[in-house]
């Protein structure tokens, strides 16, 4: 060890060698300083660029956009001054993606017949095949670029090239192309669910709500499958399902699920459950609650604030016991809620003057 | 070999493998960064955070506010905290025994009133005197909690008690939030599927010298005082750099306690806020890690280069003096407290590498870098090395810190770029040039004396004055 660290000292941290390295990295610096002054150079340009491009495009969008027919459109679109514009357009790639990104941005902005309108201005250029094009780029962000844009042109016939990305290794690429498929086909574009093997992320699952949220709710004939999956997120999302669009006939199969070997479906089965509740789901609550943590029995008392019956306040009145006085105050509530004569009942057994009920007295009838 | 040669060839010698040794963490530091900054940013361009602003399914946050004799600015601070971009949300301001007119201000100017709360007392704090709630339904989200003063840490641990929401938000009251800061900051937890997301933490800057209107920034600008300018790139440095990297690899010891999320359940099991340390943030992450780790829990801390949360910066020597000083007593606390995890193998990247990193490298860099300077200036003039020697040896060290300051730079420009004016670039890599002579050796005394109150048993954070932000009103 001695004889490297005397070897290193001598032979490689020598005078010389601090020079060299020295005027390496002045030279690195030199060329830093050089670099991000020339890309802000550049980047400005660019901007410039788009700007103009886009202050041309704008205009003629804009007429696209309100013409109210082919006829309309056809006279627009040849308008010498427009040709020019959109000859631009065509002499690069990176300008004939800027255009499809302008479309598509479009797209996002209006309804009906304005989008309709940017649909045929999208295959009267021909731009589909640059989409393509960039759907087979080697890098991915592009990838996932075009199958986004594809959704928001509406190329429903593009639905068979995109599905098999909805189970790729890449989360960006898959996520896109599974919200690409639910935003051109609506609930049909779910079956990606009965063969995704990876998690769906509670952000996509949100995204996923928000993208259906716009279609009526037709099918959810694989829900089914979806609820038996191996895969816990796809369970979750198909309790979410449910909860929303208030599938009753699956009652069965959500009370299946609040004996999952996974906490969290237990969790999402229990919020579920109550939103399709029937009479007899509040006892079921009560007769699982000692199988789940802390986090899930808090739930039920509430749920009971909301769903429970007399026949519940037995099973109440042993909370107000619990050690945890969270759980005194959430039963309390409930038996509050159900019964009239509750706050008499809670006052008889629980000494009102003594911590924690001192408090807690108060505040349920603040709150009543 | 004499003795006195024996002391020079194990210092020169130490010197030299700790210099190369941190010299190469940096730059494998640079290079992991750069991948992780670029892959958010890829990513984000597709991310429309809109979405968990308006969504119902959005996680439920408490933000938690503490406030200690902040009557000159509070009522600003809590309206600009009430107008924050996400609607599953409930405010808790903890005034943390103020002994100013805090909580009267507050009572009048949100029609507070008293009410009965039951606090379930799961972290131990200091009493709690009351708890309001505003009679107008405009601020149904606010909680004011008013306590007997205990300190930061206790106030944020009354905060978590009362808290009642799934994800908890810690933030200094006077810092300004960008418009989507809670979204991003929120959003990292709902991505992960097979880890759970225990804390994450966003970039936090420099807000000296920025407009501010109504509690907003409204146009960034570079500090135009020289302390608070080269404290801008010191972050860029620090934030855009090394904890990136470090979140990377999953290995992230701290988030800032200006502005960080945490997972409320795994808050509570790890015992909540050390009130013990000067240190409390890093404290609680180090803390919550360690328990993940001792039950087999697969988890991480997420950390997005955005700048989220802007910072007045210390402007003057005394304050920054102060500020380092707790910084490095935070450190040496936490990892003392936690010392079991040095070079622990059971704890994984972070026995191995986060610990032994900040142990050799953010906790032991002062005093290496003092006792070195010294001992080799000793040296040369001893005659034991060359001057021309020791002036390599210091330009080499330099140039290395200028080359990574202009790195750091470089980054900023190619991603968030948020100083526009090439003028204010052109500032800021004068002041990498300017910093190892007006900023480096006070960081490094200041850290040093840090060490010696450490030693002292020294408790105080040290008064912390601000200047206040140019906040104009429209």
């Amino acid at each position: 060890m001695i004889e490297v660290l005397n070897y290193l000292i001598h032979h490689i941290f020598t005078e010389q060698t601090l020079d060299d390295t020295i005027i390496f990295f002045i030279f690195l610096i030199s060329l830093s300083i050089a670099f991000i002054f020339l890309y802000l150079f550049r980047k400005k340009k660019r901007w410039r660029r788009k700007v103009f491009l886009r202050k041309s495009l704008n205009n003629f969008i804009g007429e696209i956009a309100i013409c109210e027919s082919e006829t309309e459109l056809k006279e627009v679109f040849s308008n010498a001054e427009y040709q020019r514009v959109l000859l631009q357009f065509q002499q690069n790639e990176s300008d004939r993606n800027l255009l499809i990104s302008e479309l598509s941005e479009t797209t996002k902005k209006f309804r009906g017949s304005t989008i309709e309108n940017i649909l045929w201005l999208f295959e009267k250029m021909d731009l589909k095949k640059q989409l393509l094009k960039n759907l087979e780029n080697k890098k991915w962000h592009k990838k996932a670029k075009a199958i986004q844009q594809l959704s928001y042109l509406q190329q429903k016939d593009c639905t068979n090239i995109i599905l098999p990305f909805t189970n790729h290794e890449n989360d960006l690429l898959r996520t896109e192309a599974q919200i690409a498929l639910v935003k051109m086909t609506g609930f049909e574009g779910l079956e990606f669910l009965s063969k995704v093997t990876y998690p769906v992320s509670e952000w996509q699952q949100l995204r996923l709500i928000e993208e259906l949220s716009s279609n009526a709710c037709t099918s959810l004939g694989n829900i089914h499958q979806w609820l038996k999956s191996e895969n816990i997120s796809v369970v979750n999302f198909a309790l979410r399902l449910i909860e929303i669009y208030q599938q009753f006939d699956f009652y069965e199969e959500v009370k299946s699920c609040l004996t999952h070997s996974s906490m969290m479906v237990c969790n999402n089965a229990v919020l579920t459950i109550s939103n399709i509740s029937n009479e007899k789901t509040a006892d079921l609550l009560v007769a699982h609650f000692g199988d789940y943590d802390a986090f899930i029995q808090i739930k039920i008392l509430k749920i009971l604030q909301a769903n429970g019956s007399g026949t519940q306040l037995p099973f109440l009145f042993s909370i107000l016991n619990h050690p945890d006085d969270s759980y005194k105050l959430e039963a309390a509530k409930a038996i509050l809620k159900i019964s009239d004569t509750g706050m008499l009942t809670i006052e008889e057994l629980i000494d009102r003057n003594s911590f924690p009920w001192n408090v807690i007295l108060p505040q349920i009838k603040n709150v009543a | 070999m004499n003795i006195t040669d024996a002391i020079f060839q194990f210092f020169s010698t130490g010197i030299l493998i700790y210099s190369v040794s941190l010299l190469v963490f940096y730059l494998l530091i640079v290079i992991y960064s750069i991948a992780e900054i670029k892959l958010y940013i890829r990513k984000s361009s597709f991310t429309d955070y809109n979405l968990l602003a308006s969504s119902v399914y959005a996680p439920s946050v408490s933000l938690l506010a503490p406030a200690y004799n902040e009557a000159a600015n509070i009522i600003e601070n809590v309206r600009s905290l009430l107008a924050v971009h996400y609607n599953n949300i409930e405010l808790i301001v903890i005034n943390d025994g103020s002994k100013d007119d805090s909580l009267q201000k507050l009572i009048e100017a949100y029609d507070l009133v008293k009410i009965p709360f039951l606090v379930n007392e799961k972290i131990k704090t200091k009493p709690i005197r009351g708890i309001y709630k505003s009679r107008n339904s405009l601020y149904h989200k606010l909680i004011v909690v008013d306590k007997v003063n205990g300190g930061k840490a206790d106030a944020l641990n009354t905060g978590i008690n009362v808290a009642s929401n799934k994800y908890l938000v810690c933030i200094d009251v006077d810092c300004i939030l960008e418009q989507d800061a809670m979204l991003k900051l929120i959003k990292p937890f709902l991505e992960e599927s097979n880890k759970r997301v225990i804390a994450t933490g966003g970039v936090i800057r420099i807000a000296n010298s920025c407009e501010v209107v109504n509690g907003k920034l409204v146009k960034v600008h570079l500090p135009k005082q020289l302390l608070p300018r080269m404290q801008t790139l010191e972050y860029i440095r620090a934030f855009l750099l090394g904890r990136m990297a470090w979140s990377r690899m999953n290995g992230l010891l701290i988030i800032s306690g200006a502005f960080g999320a945490f997972d409320r359940e795994i808050a509570i099991k790890a015992g909540g806020y050390d009130h013990a340390t000067v240190g409390e943030d890093m404290e609680l992450i180090v803390r919550m890690r360690r328990y993940m780790h001792e039950n087999k829990i697969p988890y991480k801390v997420s950390f997005i280069p955005d700048p989220l949360c802007w910072t007045e910066a210390p402007a003057t020597y005394k304050i920054l003096g102060r500020q380092r000083n707790r910084w490095t007593r935070g450190t040496i606390e936490t990892l003392q407290i936690h010392k079991k995890m040095f070079f622990n193998r059971r704890f994984g990247i972070l026995g191995i590498l986060s610990y032994p990193y900040w142990f050799f490298y953010e906790l032991l860099a002062p005093l290496i870098e003092f006792f070195g300077f010294v001992f080799l200036t000793i040296f040369a003039m001893a005659g034991y090395i060359s001057w021309p020697f020791f002036l390599l040896l210091l330009a080499f060290i330099l140039s290395f810190g200028f080359l990574y300051s202009v790195f750091a730079i470089l980054i900023e420009v190619l991603t968030f770029n948020q100083y526009k004016r090439r003028t204010d670039i052109l500032k800021l890599i004068l002041m990498a040039f300017a910093e190892p002579v007006f900023f480096h050796p006070f960081v490094v005394w200041s850290a040093v004396r840090g060490n010696l109150d450490f030693i002292r048993k020294k408790k105080s954070w040290g008064e912390m004055t601000r200047q206040g932000f140019n906040n104009k009103k429209k």
